[in-house]
C-alpha cells in the first residue's frame, strides 16, 4: 500500500474478513470495530476454521512435541505417524503415543477394517473415477466413500460415528461433512473437527480393491449399489 | 456389480500385536494430545473469531494459544480443567494482541463466560439472531448496508451499487451504521 494512502479502517478490514491493520484508533473507530466484529461472527459458519489451518497447526504442534517438548511435566510426545502403511495411506500429521495414550475405540475404529460375516466384493465405482477424487456409493446396507491417494484405495463408511447421519461429500474442501452437527472427516475417515462433548470415533474403514477397471468394496453379500 | 465368484472375502492378514498397556486416569481426561487438540481447536478458534471478527487474526491467535498452552498443560487433568486453562491462555493472548495491534483492548475474554463458551459452544444462528435484533432497530439504509456487507458478504463495490451510491459514500454509510450498531449493542447487551 502506498504510504500516501490513508490507513484502512480496522472496521473495514473486518468487513472484508482481513487482518486488523496496526496503529492507534479513536473511540469512534473502536466502537465501530466492536460492532463489525460482532456482526461478522453472525454470518452462518463464518467462525469455522479452514481444514488446512486445523491440519497445519496440528502438524506444527506435533513437530514441537518431537523436538523440544518440556519434560517432567507429565506431557507425552506426539509421535510422527509411524509405519509405512500410515504414510502410504496419506495419513498426514501426528498420532498420539500409542503405547500409553490411544483409546481402544479410536484405535480400533482407525485400524480394523469392517469385515462382514458373509461378504462379497461389489463394484462401487470405475477406477478412472476415483483417481485423486472421492466418490460416494450407497447400497441397501451401506453408504460409503472411496478415494485413491498416492495409488492406495481407501474406502470408509459414510455414516457419522456420532449419531449416524449420512455424511455429505464436500468436494471443494476435500472432506466429508455431517449435516446434523458441525463435524467433518477427511476421506481417510479421520476427524477434522467437531463440536461435540467428546471427539467422535474415526469412520470405519471398508476393504477396497481394484479389479481391472473397477473399484470394489467388501460388502455384505447380496448388496448392490444404487444407481 | 460383479460379486467375487468364489466369495473369497478374507481380511488381508496383517496380524495385530498384543494390545498395548494403557494408562488409567481418573475421570474424563483426554486420551492424548491429538484428542485434546481435535476436541478444542474449533472451540478456541470460534471463541477468538467472535473477539476479532476475521480469519487471519483468529488463526494466528488460535495457534498462539495452543503453542503457549502445550508446554505447561498436562494430560492427566479433567476436560474442564483443560478448557479453563485454554480460556485463561486465550484471554492473555487476546489482550496482548490488542495492545500490540491497536494500543487498546477493543474486546476481552471474560473467563467464566469463555469457559461456558468452550464447554458448550453456542449453536449456529445464535449470533445471527443477536445481530438481527441489533439491525432491526437501525434506520433502513444503515440496516441495509450492514446486511449487505456483513450478512450477505457483498463487496463494498457491489453493496454501493445495490444501494445506488458511490463506493466512498458506501464506506461512510457503513462506518456511521457501525457506530449506531455499537450504540444499540451497549443499550441491549
Amino acid at each position: 500500500m502506498s504510504p500516501l494512502r490513508r490507513r484502512r479502517r480496522p472496521s473495514e478490514a473486518v468487513a472484508e474478513n482481513e487482518a486488523i491493520p496496526a496503529g492507534p484508533i479513536d473511540d469512534d473507530e473502536a466502537a465501530a470495530l466492536r460492532a463489525a466484529i460482532e456482526l461478522r461472527a453472525a454470518q452462518p459458519a463464518a467462525d469455522l476454521p479452514a481444514p488446512e489451518f486445523v491440519e497445519g497447526l496440528r502438524r506444527r504442534l506435533g513437530e514441537m512435541g518431537n523436538e523440544g517438548a518440556p519434560s517432567g511435566i507429565g506431557r507425552r510426545r506426539f509421535l510422527a505417524a509411524a509405519g509405512a502403511g500410515a504414510v502410504a495411506a496419506g495419513v498426514a500429521g501426528v498420532v498420539a503415543d500409542r503405547t500409553l495414550l490411544a483409546s481402544d475405540t479410536a484405535e480400533e475404529g482407525a485400524t480394523a477394517p469392517l469385515q462382514p460375516n458373509d461378504g462379497a466384493w461389489v463394484r462401487v465405482a470405475r477406477a478412472a473415477e476415483v483417481g485423486g477424487r472421492t466418490v460416494r456409493f450407497a447400497t441397501a446396507s451401506m453408504a460409503g466413500f472411496v478415494s485413491e491417494r498416492d495409488g492406495d484405495l481407501v474406502a470408509v463408511s459414510g455414516a457419522c460415528t456420532h449419531q449416524g447421519c449420512l455424511l455429505r461429500l464436500n468436494d471443494d474442501a476435500g472432506r466429508l461433512d455431517c449435516p446434523c452437527h458441525r463435524t467433518a472427516f477427511d476421506p481417510n475417515g479421520r476427524v477434522l473437527f467437531h463440536q461435540l462433548a467428546a471427539a467422535p470415533r474415526p469412520l470405519p474403514r471398508l476393504q477396497a480393491r481394484r479389479n481391472g477397471d473397477d473399484v470394489e468394496v467388501l460388502l455384505p453379500r447380496g448388496d448392490q449399489p444404487h444407481a | 456389480m460383479s460379486e467375487d465368484e468364489a466369495g473369497q472375502a478374507r481380511v488381508g492378514g496383517a496380524g495385530q500385536g498384543p494390545r498395548p498397556l494403557r494408562a488409567v486416569r481418573a475421570g474424563d481426561a483426554y486420551a492424548g494430545w491429538d484428542e485434546l487438540y481435535a476436541d478444542n481447536v474449533v472451540r478456541i478458534y470460534r471463541l477468538l473469531y467472535s473477539k476479532v471478527g476475521n480469519r487471519p487474526d483468529a488463526e494466528d491467535l488460535t495457534a498462539e494459544v495452543f503453542l503457549a498452552a502445550y508446554g505447561p498443560l498436562r494430560l492427566d487433568v479433567s476436560r474442564a480443567e483443560v478448557r479453563a486453562y485454554l480460556a485463561r491462555t486465550a484471554a492473555t493472548v487476546l489482550a496482548s494482541f490488542w495492545r500490540r495491534r491497536l494500543g487498546r483492548e477493543v474486546t476481552g475474554i471474560e473467563l467464566e463466560a469463555a469457559e461456558g463458551f468452550l464447554e458448550r459452544p453456542p449453536p449456529d444462528g445464535h449470533a445471527a439472531r443477536r445481530a438481527q435484533r441489533i439491525l432491526a432497530v437501525l434506520p433502513a439504509r444503515s440496516r441495509r448496508i450492514l446486511e449487505l456487507r456483513f450478512l450477505e458478504r457483498q463487496s463494498l463495490r457491489d453493496s454501493a451499487q445495490a444501494m445506488g451510491v458511490s463506493v466512498a459514500n458506501a464506506k461512510v454509510l457503513q462506518h456511521r451504521a457501525l457506530r449506531m450498531a455499537a450504540a444499540v449493542e451497549e443499550e441491549q447487551p
